[in-house]
């Protein structure tokens, strides 16, 4: 009997130090809780930026195009046979705090 | 007749030791001090935590490593998204001149969109605010982000502070943007 009990509060001991171990976690800031809210850059703003002025080396610039990629990237895909794309035009008027309509 | 002298001259000076002490103590305890935020320190006051700041900091930082690849683009995306979570809303955006964080706080945290951080020559700068960042600062409204955050991460903000006064506003949005984006 004794025994019983004092599994089950061993039991209960672990699952409340894994509650509280989790919880600690979860309260940490996670880069993916924000990502779920966050606003998508708003790279129709880099296509109006003087290409020649950029710096291709500057880390600066390399950021911005790594943002930017998958935005260029569902363009380039989503071109048509005529070189139109609704996708492109989706980017090119889209505010920076509307969520992408490119996530998949 | 010295020995008199000196003995006067020390109770004189234990006396006027303790009349300050009770001062103090009277002042601390009868609630006098202006604790209010809206009311700044006096001269005196606002010297002495100062130098207490900034002499504890560069103590404490003084052996800290800084990495060889801050100037990489991984780190600005890392840690620009982290500012613009954790810190804007204090340190403020590029054309940004004041938040309520800004108005509001006393000592009033300082605009880190302008190049004004005179802290010494870079790599000092860098660990000056690696040390600031991971530990906070007593009493000043600054966290110690350590607790929830690994030593990469926070480098990885240093290294998007190097950056910050030279960004744009729109540079700075596509950056800090916590895109899903990219993602395809």
């Amino acid at each position: 009997m004794k025994t019983t009990c004092f599994r089950s509060l061993a039991g209960a001991a672990a699952l409340g130090s894994a509650a509280l171990l989790f919880s600690g976690i979860a309260v940490a800031h996670e880069p993916e809780k924000h990502a779920k809210d966050a606003e998508a850059p708003d790279c129709a703003a880099m296509m109006d930026m003087n290409a020649e002025e950029m710096d291709q080396d500057d880390p600066v610039v390399q950021a911005m195009m790594e943002q930017c990629r998958g935005h260029m990237d569902a363009m380039d895909h989503g071109s048509g046979s005529d070189g139109t794309s609704d996708h492109a035009e989706g980017h090119g008027g889209q505010e920076p705090s509307q969520p992408s309509q490119h996530e998949h | 007749m010295p020995i008199r002298k000196t003995l006067s001259c020390l109770r004189c000076l234990a006396a006027t030791a303790a009349v300050v002490l009770l001062a103090g103590a009277a002042y601390v305890y009868l609630g006098l001090y202006p604790i209010g935020a809206d009311v700044p320190h006096n001269a005196a006051t606002y010297w002495l935590l100062e130098t207490v700041r900034e002499r504890a900091v560069a103590r404490a930082a003084r052996d800290i490593s800084v990495p060889g690849d801050l100037e990489a683009s991984a780190r600005l995306l890392s840690g620009g998204a982290d500012y613009n979570d954790m810190c804007a809303g204090c340190h403020l955006r590029p054309g940004e001149n004041q938040s309520d964080f800004s108005l509001g706080l006393y000592p009033a945290p300082p605009d880190l969109t302008e190049a004004h951080d005179t802290h010494g020559d870079p790599a000092s700068r860098d660990r000056r605010r690696f040390w600031i960042i991971k530990h906070g600062i007593k009493a000043s409204g600054m966290p110690a982000w350590g607790p929830g955050h690994d030593d990469e991460r926070i480098w990885s903000m240093v290294a998007f502070l190097d950056r910050l006064p030279d960004l744009t506003p729109q540079q700075y949005q596509i950056i800090t943007a916590r895109s899903t984006g990219s993602q395809h």
